[in-house]
This record gives C-alpha cells, structure tokens and sequence, in this order.
C-alpha cells in the first residue's frame, strides 16, 4: 500500500508541505517581501476580527474582511448548486441523441476551455448595458435590462452566469456518470411500471452520487478560491479590484491584494489559513456524511 | 410508433439545437470581434465593417505562435502522462486498498487543494530558485522543470477523481483476482485500469487542458526566459504602453483554444465508447 | 567632537581605498565613472514591456546602446502586458530568488516605494555622482516618483502628464470663448455643452465626473484644490484638508445634474472605448476630458470625424489660482535590481534610456509620451503636434508630482478612496455623513499604512 502512495508522499513532503507549513508561519509575522519576517504573533488574526489596537486605537480591523466573507458564501450558495443542476440536465440531454453527439458535446465543451482572462473579457462585453447584446435583447422585450457590471446588484449574477457558461468540464463528468449506470438496473425498474421521475430517483441520481459528491467538494474548495473572472471583470469594467462598491470583491481577490498591492504578506496567510480551515471542516463533514447519501457501485466506501 | 419516434428526436434535437446556441453565442460573439478593426472592436456593433481576416495574420506576425506552441505541448503533453502514471496508483490505493487512517489521509491529500495558491507560490518559487538548485545543481527557474516535475507525484483533483470511478468497480471482480493468488498489482493491472479506462481518459484530457490553459504557473516561472514562454502568456495581451488592440486579444484567443477544441472532439470518441462499454456489462 | 573627526577621516580613508579600486562592482559609497568602467564583452539582461508594434522601434533604440557600447549585448526579456501588473510582482520574485535582470523597466512606478526604501533596486546615486548627473536635471516633479525614503532608486524615462482636453468647435457653438480656468466654469460649461437624447439619456456629455472615466480619479479633482494626500509626518488628510470634501462635493452636484443613471450607462457605454479609435472625445460624444498627453497622437492618428480640439492645464478652484498650471504626472522608470550580475554595465544602459537624446526624442515620437530632459524636449526633431505643449509645461511645473504619492509600502492604499468615491458617487453616502466618511478614511489608510512599515 505505501508503494502505491509513494509517488504523492514524496510529492506532499518535498513541493507542499514545505511552502504550506512555511505560509503558516508567515501567519504569525509581519513579512513585507522585502526584509526578513517578524514575529507578531496572533495580530494579524486579530486584525482580521477587529480586535487589534492600531496607533493607540483601540478594535481596529480589516474594513473588508466581512464584505470578502460575504460575497464569496453569495457566489458558492447561488453558483454550485445551479452549476450542478444544469451540468446533470445537460449531461441528460446528451444521452438522449443517436446522432450528431459529438458536435453537440464538443459546443458545450468548449467554452470551459477559453482562457478565463478572454471569457471574462467577453462577458463584460456581453453584458455592457448599453452596447452589449444581452440588455439589447432584453429591450426587444421591452424590459430595461440592468447595468449589470455597473450595478452592485447585479454584478455578481452576471458572474454566476459566466460560471454557468463553462460549466462543459462538469457535463462531461456527469455524461460519464450516467454512462456508467448498468442498463439493467433501468430495464429492472421499468418492468415495475416507474415513471421517467421514479427512474431518475431511484437509479439515475443515486448512480450519479459519486459524481455529485465530487462537483460539490471541487466545487466548494474552488468557489472558496474564486479569483481569475472576478479579478478581470472588476478591473476591467470598474476601478479596480472589487468593483462596483465592492460588489466583486471575493476572498481571494482581497487576499491577492493584500499580499502584492499592499505587501502585507503575513495578513494573507492569515487569510488563507483561516480559509484553509473553514474548507477543511466543510469538506470532512461532507466527508465523513458521504456515506449516508453517495452509492459506489461496488468499492470499498 | 415511428412517427412519434421521429417527433421525439426533433424535440431532443430543438432543446439542444437551443441550448447549444446559448453556450456557443459568446464564442461567435469572440469570433465577430477578432475579425473587426481595432476601430470597431467592443462598441456594440457586432457584423464587421470591414471583415479583417489579416488579424489572424497579424497576431502570428507578433508573435511567435510556433515557438510557443511547441512548448506548450511539451508542458502539456509531459505533465498528463507525469498525473496518469502517478495518480492511477495513489488512487488506487484509496479506493481498492482497505488500511487505517485511510480517510484522514485522503483529506490530507484534498487539503493541498484548499489552501490558496497566492500564498504558496512564493515560498515554492523560493525553493526552485535557491534550495533545489542548491541541493542538485539544475537550473529550475527559466525553465518548465518546476511546472512538469510535480506533476509526477500525484495532483489531488485526479487523485480524486479517479477514486470516485475506481469505488464504483464492483468488488466480485477484484475478487476473482484475489481467489487465483494475485496481489494489488494484479489487479491494479488487469482489472481497475481496463474497466476505468474512460475515467483515466478523463483524467487525462483534463489535465491537458489545465496545462495548456495555466497561466499563472508560466507566468511565474518563466518570466526570466521568455523563449521557453507558453502560449497562454504569449497571447494574454495585446497591449501596447497606451492602446490596446482588442480584435487582436480575442483573434489570439481562439487560436489558442482551437488545438485543445481539435483534441477533446477526437478523444471525446475514445472516452465515451469506453464508458459505454463499461455500462453495457454492468 | 573629536570622535566625530575620527569617523569622517576613516569615512573619507574608505572613500578613497574604494576609488583607489577602480572598476568593479559600485559599493554603496562611490562608483566608477562611465568612462572608466570595465569593457570586457558582457551579456546584461534588461526586463521591459515593449510589445506589438512599439517592439520594433524598441529594438532599433537598442542596437544604437550597442553601437555605442559594443562589448556589450543586451538580452532582452519582454513581459508580458496585461490587464494587471505582473511586471512588478515576477520582478520582486526574482530579486528574491537571486535571479534578478540587471537592468527593469516598467512602465509605471508603482512599486517604486517598496524598490527604493526596501532596497530592492540599487541606489543610483554613486553612479549618478560619478558621472556627474543629478535627479533635477531632468524636472522638479521627477524626484516624486523615483526618490523615496531618501534613495534615488530610479530614473525616469519619458513621462506622462496629465492636463484638459476640450473641442473647440462645440466650444464655438455654445458661445465659449475659451477653456475653463475655474472649477466654477469647468461646472457651467459642463452644463452648456450636454445635449441630450429626447428620452432623456446623454447624448453628448459636457464633461464625465465620474471616477475612472478614462484617467479621472477623486485625486486630480481635488489637485484643483491643492488637496494634500498627506501631512509631513506621514498622516493622511482626508478628512482634514478641505480640498477633498470641496472636489467630492463639486463632482456629486455635476453628476446629480445628469441623473447618476444617465451618466452610469453613458460611461458603460463608452469606457471600452477609452484606447481605441472610437473614443468618445475623438468622436465628438464628450466636449471636454481630463487626459494624458499621448491623446494628441491618438487624434492624430485614429479616424474619426474632423476634431478641432485644444489642451490646456485642468481648471483649478477659484480660491486656488495657484493649482492652474501642475497636474500628475510620471510614468517608466529605470533601474538596476538588487543582485544584478553586471551593476556597472547596467547603469550605463540605465542612463541611456533615462537621459539619451536621440533615444528619448526617437521613442517619443513612436509613443507620444512626454520627453524628460530638456535637451530631448528642445530637440528639433521632436514630432509632436502642438497641442502637445501643454504637457511639456506640466511636466516643468515644480507644483507637478506623481500621485497617490508613493510610500515605503507603494500605493495601494489609494484604493481606499476609490471605494470611497465610488459609493459617494452612487449615493450611498449621504451629505452630511461625507466628512465623518473622510474622517473614517484617514484611519483605514493610515491602519493600511501602519500595518505596511511595522515595528
């Protein structure tokens, strides 16, 4: 079993561990990037709170820490699970066709595979309020379509449906699912009368749980770490980072500006660190509950 | 009955036929404005006044498209089979194998994935520039040594994602390995890597494309030899001091998508009449 | 007393031995003049952002460096130019790492801070000593942008400035007889030369208030003001220096006049469009702007309709006669990373491309920025129009600096008051919350600032 493991623990010991232990003592310093970093203990956590003095006053703290928190829990909660549900209805529109497939696939594949700083570029284009295709339809509606990356309100929705734009990786996972459920299983259930919903619940999605689990766990680690479209998007419609009124701004956006805007390279740490434990409990809760909902086939679960 | 077979087809067809347009509308949206003017690009009028095909032309002009592409491959095509090799045994080993601590181990090998990258690359360029050319004499920095030598020690995303397919093979069959006398090689060999084939496809072309599609890693690494530059940084901009050429950015753009486009519709085949195959044996 | 003595005689005995030297690599004291410097054949490595069809024009300026300086070559590494500075971050990485190029080359100072108090770039000023050049050669506003914590980190190398554009014909139109001279008339000419569409929306906008509209932000409003960033110990003014509240003031009443949804969608509209031929002044949608000087080439070369158009300095608030006429500016910069393998050899390519005649007059002309040394801008083959004397004079004015001024910790703190005006702008701050607001700034960037130096 360690002959299996070696070529990752070799990997972890020699390119990870290092630099991951080497940030976590970044956490506790003031390092600037600069000069050698100092050991300032917890105040950078307790900035990060607002419980630090700062030139003699008292409960000083990130002003932005609550807004980053705040829009990249928006962005998971809104964005994965309708990156699931369309990934899984396309993936099962898929399945129907004999022909003509791999065009079909090849489309909505594609545009998971256009470099994030173009995607992002386009989409701001697409949603430009006044010039931009999308708000021009809507008037044909005779709706008055929103500012969209002008608007605070609107600006993260536009995001979402980016994401929901490239979402061609996660239907080709959930086209391989559902591939790979036994047909039998289908005939099995259909001599006993079930409907095309009862198919689903009872062998489309339970097959599918393997899957799922895997989307929602990459999911969440990486919408923790949402960064290239926000990052594009704001600086390219807006001012900068964030934009409009902070709308954009993400956790790792706030993060990334904190260690090379502001070289305050121990502040991010502490950020990321922080953000490493809040998806390391997610993710081994949603571990430890995947047995109860996630069917493997026949592994050792 | 045939009648309604057909009737059923067209609907199937209409949906993806629609929706089809939906994720394809941006990438015409990109293609109208690569062959506009710099003049036309991004105002709001998408049908080119003139159509400047030249655009094309230009950005191979501007840039050295084949250089970079070469490496490109080189970096994409040795960090894939760098993961297949590497992670096909690790993930075997925590789906197939029963042993202790055997979850704790594996969120140790998703919590590589949890912690953002803005603070580990710096530690890790540090590495490649002074310790690991201090302790082996190779030049790392300027070179795509640090991107594709990693990745043949196991990357978490295929680690996992090769799990979720290998839990799913039945354990009869294992067993009948087991029963003849064989060892996990054998079975590793004989029965989890045939009957995955479409996953470790996956696994393959997936990190294909985020090698090709990495930005940041060469960005980092390669900034001292631009020779060895990958395409994605050759053609992320198309920025003079004061213009920007955005026909030009979205005409590099689709060049650069179209090898990877070109491979997933070739591989696609392979990928999924393996699954089928799989599915029709239950 | 006499122990002082003492130390200047041991001071000035090393100032000799270091001389007495000769070529070599400069310690911090003294450095070897031009002339004298080593001329076995090197390779030195230079880090710039020339791409596309500046490359070329580029290149050629270097081949006369190696006309000149024959034994040694350049190895030109071109970085990438994106949407966001990686220059700056993959030079530091590099420093860091002990691979640094020996000469950088970016085409803005803002991490100057970090490179001259951090030591990340060397002090220029053995070399300039040694061969007899000095930072005021080139204008009083230079040193704001390459000079910080008392290092000389940095040479300029061609600048930008910053000052009014506005089109004479609609100014003939609408009965104006000139531009603008106060922000009073900048607000009552702003008014006269809209036109709206019947439905309401902007047509043609007398002037656009809005932060980041091209090259506008809070800070060169309230320049017309005299507002201070900081005081001389290092605190930040914002709430007391009355010059903010009165520039946020004036720009919420213009926008308020326009219906900040109107002006929102006529910037959505037109802000792609800021680099491209189909901007919005050249093309007669805007009267009047605040931009940078390479605008006059950009009229010159785009097509559009006929513009008739004149510059002059951005208007200055009527009790502050004294800001007519200085306005930001600053730009590339040159200078040689800590660790450079070649220091002496790289101060050579650094003076060329800070003070070279025909390289700043040759480079000028291809992209319109402003020459820095009077000997370039006196030039008589400079082939700028005329409208392009206007910056010629900011860029003199001793008032001129570079801003958000830079700070051992660089200047991202400004983003501060970006947020600020933004949601200012949207209405989301009241009026009479504004000065508890800047007030509430002062301490953020201050906490910014205090969390960047540390103990």
């Amino acid at each position: 079993m360690v002959a299996f493991l070696s070529p990752w623990i070799f990997g972890f010991v020699v390119f990870t561990a290092g630099p991951m232990l080497l940030s976590l003592y970044y956490s506790f310093t003031h390092y600037d990037l600069i000069s050698s970093p100092h050991w300032i203990g917890l105040d950078n956590y307790r900035y990060m709170f607002g419980r630090l003095t700062l030139n003699g006053q008292p409960n000083q703290g990130d002003p932005y820490f609550g807004t980053a928190v705040r829009n990249t829990i928006w962005i998971i909660v809104v964005g994965l699970p309708l990156r699931i549900v369309f990934a899984m209805a396309t993936a099962m529109l898929l399945t129907r066709p004999k022909r003509g497939v791999n065009g079909y696939r090849t489309l909505f594949f594609m545009p998971s595979m256009a470099p994030t700083v173009g995607a992002s570029l386009v989409f701001v284009y697409l949603f430009n309020p006044v010039t931009g295709p999308i708000n021009r339809f809507l008037g044909h509606l005779g709706i008055d379509g929103p500012l969209w990356f002008f608007d605070p309100t609107w600006a993260k929705p536009a995001l979402v449906v980016l994401g929901l734009w490239g979402i061609g990786d996660a239907i080709v996972l959930y086209l391989a699912g559902l591939l790979n459920v036994p047909r039998d299983l289908y005939e099995a259930i259909s001599i006993e009368g079930a409907n095309a919903w009862q198919r689903f619940r009872y062998v489309t999605f339970p097959m599918l749980t393997p899957v799922v689990f895997f989307t929602l766990i990459i999911g969440i680690i990486d919408g923790f770490q949402y960064f290239d479209q926000a990052y594009v998007s704001a600086t390219t419609a807006g001012n900068g980072i964030g934009d409009p009124q902070n709308s954009l701004l993400f956790y790792s956006v706030w993060l990334y500006e904190q260690a090379f805007t502001y070289f305050h390279m121990g502040y991010a740490a502490a950020m990321a660190w922080i953000l490493f434990v809040a998806t390391m409990v997610l993710t081994a809760i949603l571990l430890l509950t995947s047995r109860r909902w996630v069917h493997y086939g026949g592994g050792l679960s | 009955m045939r009648r309604r077979r057909f009737l059923l087809a067209v609907a199937n067809h209409s949906v993806l036929i629609g929706v089809s347009a939906l994720f394809a509308f941006p990438v015409v949206y990109m293609f109208f404005t690569a062959v506009q003017s710099n003049q036309q690009a991004l105002t709001g009028s998408i049908w080119p006044h003139p159509f400047v095909w030249s655009n094309f032309k230009t950005v191979f002009d501007e840039v050295n498209v084949w250089r970079y592409l070469w490496n490109t491959f080189l970096y994409a095509g040795l960090s894939t089979v760098g993961v297949v090799c590497s992670c096909v045994p690790v993930a075997y080993a925590f789906s197939r194998i029963d042993w202790r601590g055997r979850n704790v181990v594996f969120l140790l090998v998703l919590s590589t994935l949890m912690l953002p990258t803005q603070v580990t690359s710096i530690p890790l360029y540090i590495l490649w520039a002074k310790q690991f050319h201090d302790w082996t004499g190779i030049q790392f920095i300027g070179t795509l040594r640090p991107l594709i030598i990693p990745s043949f020690f196991g990357d978490a995303f295929s680690i996992f994602l090769l799990r979720q397919f290998f839990m799913t093979i039945p354990k009869e069959l294992t067993d009948a390995i087991r029963v003849d006398g064989g060892g996990h090689l054998q079975i590793l060999w004989r029965v989890v890597i045939p009957l995955a084939k479409p996953a470790i496809v996956a696994v393959a072309l997936f990190n294909f494309i985020y090698a090709w599609n990495d930005f940041y890693g060469p960005l980092v690494y390669l900034a001292s030899n631009q020779d060895a530059q990958t395409l994605s940084v050759a053609l992320s901009s198309f920025r003079g001091i004061h213009h920007v050429d955005w026909n030009l950015t979205m005409a590099a753009a689709l060049i650069f998508m179209l090898p990877v486009i070109v491979i997933f519709f070739l591989a696609q085949r392979v990928f999924i009449e393996g699954i089928t195959l799989t599915g029709v044996k239950g | 007393m006499r122990r002082m003595r003492l130390l200047t005689m041991g001071a000035l005995l090393a100032l000799l031995a270091a001389a007495g030297c000769g070529g070599g690599s400069s310690n911090s004291s003294s450095a070897t003049p031009s002339s004298k410097i080593d001329k076995t054949p090197v390779t030195i490595v230079l880090w710039d952002m020339w791409s596309g069809r500046e490359a070329q024009p580029f290149k050629d300026a270097l081949k006369r460096f190696q006309v000149k300086y024959p034994w040694i070559t350049i190895k030109e590494e071109v970085q990438p130019n994106g949407n966001t500075d990686t220059f700056d971050p993959n030079l530091v990485n590099a420093i860091n790492g002990g691979n640094p190029p020996d000469v950088a080359m970016p085409f803005g100072p803002d991490y100057v801070g970090q490179y001259c108090a951090g030591g990340l770039w060397e002090d220029l000023t053995p070399h300039m000593k040694a061969d007899g050049l000095s930072i005021n050669d080139f204008a009083p506003a230079a040193i704001t942008y390459t000079n910080v914590g008392g290092k000389q980190c940095a040479l300029p190398s061609l600048t930008d400035a910053y000052g009014f554009y506005y089109n004479k014909d609609m100014f003939a139109k609408a009965g104006i007889s000139g531009p603008p001279k106060t922000m009073d008339e900048l607000m009552a000419d702003a008014k006269k030369l809209t036109v709206r569409n019947p439905d309401g929306t902007i047509k043609v906008a007398g002037f656009v208030p809005l932060d980041n509209w091209e090259q506008l932000g809070p800070g060169d409003l309230a320049n017309a003001w005299g507002a201070k960033w900081f005081d001389s110990s290092g605190k930040p003014q914002f709430g007391e220096d009355p010059g903010w509240e009165a520039a946020l003031r004036w720009q919420k009443q213009l926008i308020d006049w326009y219906g900040y949804d109107n002006i929102t969608k006529f910037y959505a509209a037109n802000t792609n469009n800021e680099f491209n031929p189909s901007n919005a002044f050249e093309n007669g949608k805007v009267a009047m702007m605040f931009d940078g000087e390479w605008r006059t080439a950009f009229i010159n070369d785009d097509k559009h309709p006929p513009l008739n158009y004149g510059t002059a300095p951005f208007p200055s608030a009527s009790d502050h006669p004294e800001m007519y006429g200085p306005a930001r500016v600053g730009g590339t910069i040159v200078g040689i990373p800590k660790g450079a393998t070649h220091p002496d050899q790289a101060w050579l390519l650094v003076k060329f491309l800070a003070s070279d005649t025909t390289y700043l007059v040759q480079m000028a002309n291809t992209v319109n920025n402003v020459p820095t040394t009077p000997a370039s801008q006196s030039s008589p083959d400079l082939k700028l129009p005329p409208q392009f004397t206007t910056f010629l004079h900011v860029w003199a004015n001793p008032k001129s600096g570079f801003a958000p001024p830079t700070t051992p910790s660089g200047n991202g703190y400004a983003n501060h008051l970006d947020n600020l005006d933004g949601e200012w702008q949207a209405g989301k701050i009241s009026d009479a919350d504004l000065h508890a607001e800047l007030v509430k700034l002062d301490q953020q960037v201050a906490n910014e600032l205090a969390q960047g130096s540390g103990p």
